[in-house]
């Protein structure tokens, strides 16, 4: 055998070490990568519950709802404003097929603008829903009563706002609505009745 | 063997080099994509939405404010009742806006005459739909008091009624004449009539009901016929060019009555302030607006 060859063979060893070197540092490139992107990638956009995307979307959603049913035209009551007078102060839950009174002693069930987008847009994608009327009692103090109620919402919860106004006329007989409602009439002297903040709640189950 | 553990030892620290690379990429891309989706985020301004509530709120307070002023003619209004009331509605609205921590207030401002431009405002939108998609119109009138606030021939304004196509179905068209009101009332293709209100007139042109000045016109203005059986819309052309007043009701295709009509424009200025920012907005409102 000539020397030349000779001489290569005697170095396949490092050969054989520097692709196991290779091999190697290979792997804890991979190693790295790997657990970089594991620790790293929790973004707004990962699916969670628990992310600020999911509540811009039920903040929009609920915003759009609200400002459908306050639209009025031609003079008409806005939808939101007759759901209101027509509001009878009970507490309504969802039962899975209806909105029903929570008055065990009185089961009537709710039938109103609110509670048909409400059964078009949040039931079909599993929102979780509460509907609140408050206003601000004449010592200043905020008065709050559920229109629907379905539990306590979770941390991650939107609330979306709309004020109505209302007026002696819309309320029609005042002494009956306050009966019902305990929303008072803010001022005698004028036609001005009161204003009612609609709250309302959605969360993801 | 010391050339080989030379080696060796570079490759593994040009590895970990590499390594270490990747994670202050990793670190840094991550750090991007999360700053531009929290920046998307602010694009969600509920700001416009609580002043589009505020809008909402005080042209309605307004609408029931005159509701409660007029003694029974639309030319007498008690300015201190509509002031009362929309005081008391300020008050109130200040509080409800006060639980969560903005300024709110609202100066009515007085009752002016209206253009028959889109907001009733002399700088208003010029061509402009009243309603559209009607069926049926019950009563329809238009006042012009003062002939000299009515643009000569060159800027003649009218009253265009189209069908869904875009079709002109009936028109009429009014010009100052030498202090007088003429008027012409065409068909689809044809003139149908024309009239004049003079100076002494009182300027009150009842369209459904065929009067000028609670007088039969002759021919009539045709304007039931020349509708029936359309979907139609009822627009302003060159609507900065007269002040007046209008009155219109019926049923929409859908219907659903409308009923509005415009006596008076006022133009109430709304505040809304926060720590940070202040929002003023100053919003026509046509008095009577839609009818209850």
């Amino acid at each position: 055998m000539p020397d030349k060859a000779k001489s290569g063979l005697k170095t396949d060893p490092s050969a054989q070490m520097h692709t196991l070197e290779a091999v190697i540092a290979a792997m804890i490139m991979v190693g790295i990568i790997i657990f970089a992107v594991q620790a790293t990638s929790l973004t707004p956009l990962t699916s969670s519950t628990a992310n600020a995307h999911i509540e811009a979307q039920l903040q929009t959603m609920g915003q759009d709802m609200l400002s459908a049913l306050s639209y009025s035209s031609y003079g008409q009551d806005s939808q939101l404003k007759e759901d209101i007078m027509n509001w009878d102060g009970k507490e309504y839950v969802w039962n899975g097929s209806t909105y029903r009174s929570t008055n065990n002693q009185n089961k009537t069930t709710l039938n109103s603008s609110f509670t048909d987008i409400l059964t078009q847009i949040a039931v079909p994608r599993g929102i979780a829903h509460n509907v609140h009327f408050s206003w601000v009692a004449d010592n200043g103090i905020v008065m709050d009563k559920s229109y629907i109620y379905n539990g306590d919402p979770s941390d991650n919860a939107v609330m979306i706002s709309k004020k109505v106004v209302l007026s002696d006329t819309d309320v029609g007989n005042t002494s009956d609505f306050i009966a019902a409602t305990s929303i008072p009439d803010a001022d005698s002297s004028t036609g001005f009745y009161n204003i009612v903040n609609v709250k309302m709640t959605l969360w993801r189950m | 063997m010391k050339k080989f553990d030379d080696s060796a030892q570079l490759l593994l620290i040009a590895g970990f080099a590499v390594g270490v690379g990747i994670v202050v990429l990793t670190v840094m891309l991550n750090n991007v994509i999360y700053a531009s989706n929290i920046a998307s985020e602010s694009s969600i301004d509920t700001s416009r939405y609580d002043i589009a509530n505020a809008i909402q709120m005080t042209t309605e307070a307004c609408e029931d404010a005159y509701q409660y002023s007029i003694n029974g003619s639309h030319s007498n209004v008690d300015n201190g009742t509509f002031r009362q009331y929309i005081e008391t509605y300020t008050e109130k609205a200040s509080e409800n806006y006060g639980v969560t921590g903005l300024t709110f207030s609202c100066q009515p401002g007085n009752l002016s005459k209206a253009y028959f431009t889109h907001n009733g405002l002399v700088d208003g939108e010029d061509n402009w739909t009243i309603v559209k998609n009607i069926n049926t119109t019950d009563s329809f009138a238009i006042s012009i008091p003062n002939t000299s606030l009515l643009s000569n021939e060159s800027n003649k304004v009218m009253i265009k009624v189209t069908n869904t196509s875009g079709n002109t179905l009936w028109s009429m068209e009014l010009y100052n004449s030498s202090g007088n009101i003429n008027i012409t009332v065409s068909g689809q293709s044809s003139t149908i009539g024309n009239y004049q209100i003079t100076t002494s007139g009182a300027g009150e042109i009842n369209i459904t009901g065929d009067e000028i000045d609670n007088s039969d016109v002759s021919p009539d203005f045709d304007f039931s016929n020349r509708t029936a059986g359309h979907d139609y819309s009822i627009n302003i052309i060159n609507g900065s060019h007269v002040v007046g007043t209008y009155s219109i009701s019926g049923n929409l295709s859908t219907g659903q009555p409308f009923s509005q009509a415009r006596y008076w424009v006022v133009e109430p200025t709304i505040s809304i302030s926060s720590r940070e920012i202040t929002v003023n907005r100053t919003v026509p409102v046509s008095l009577p607006g839609g009818i209850k």
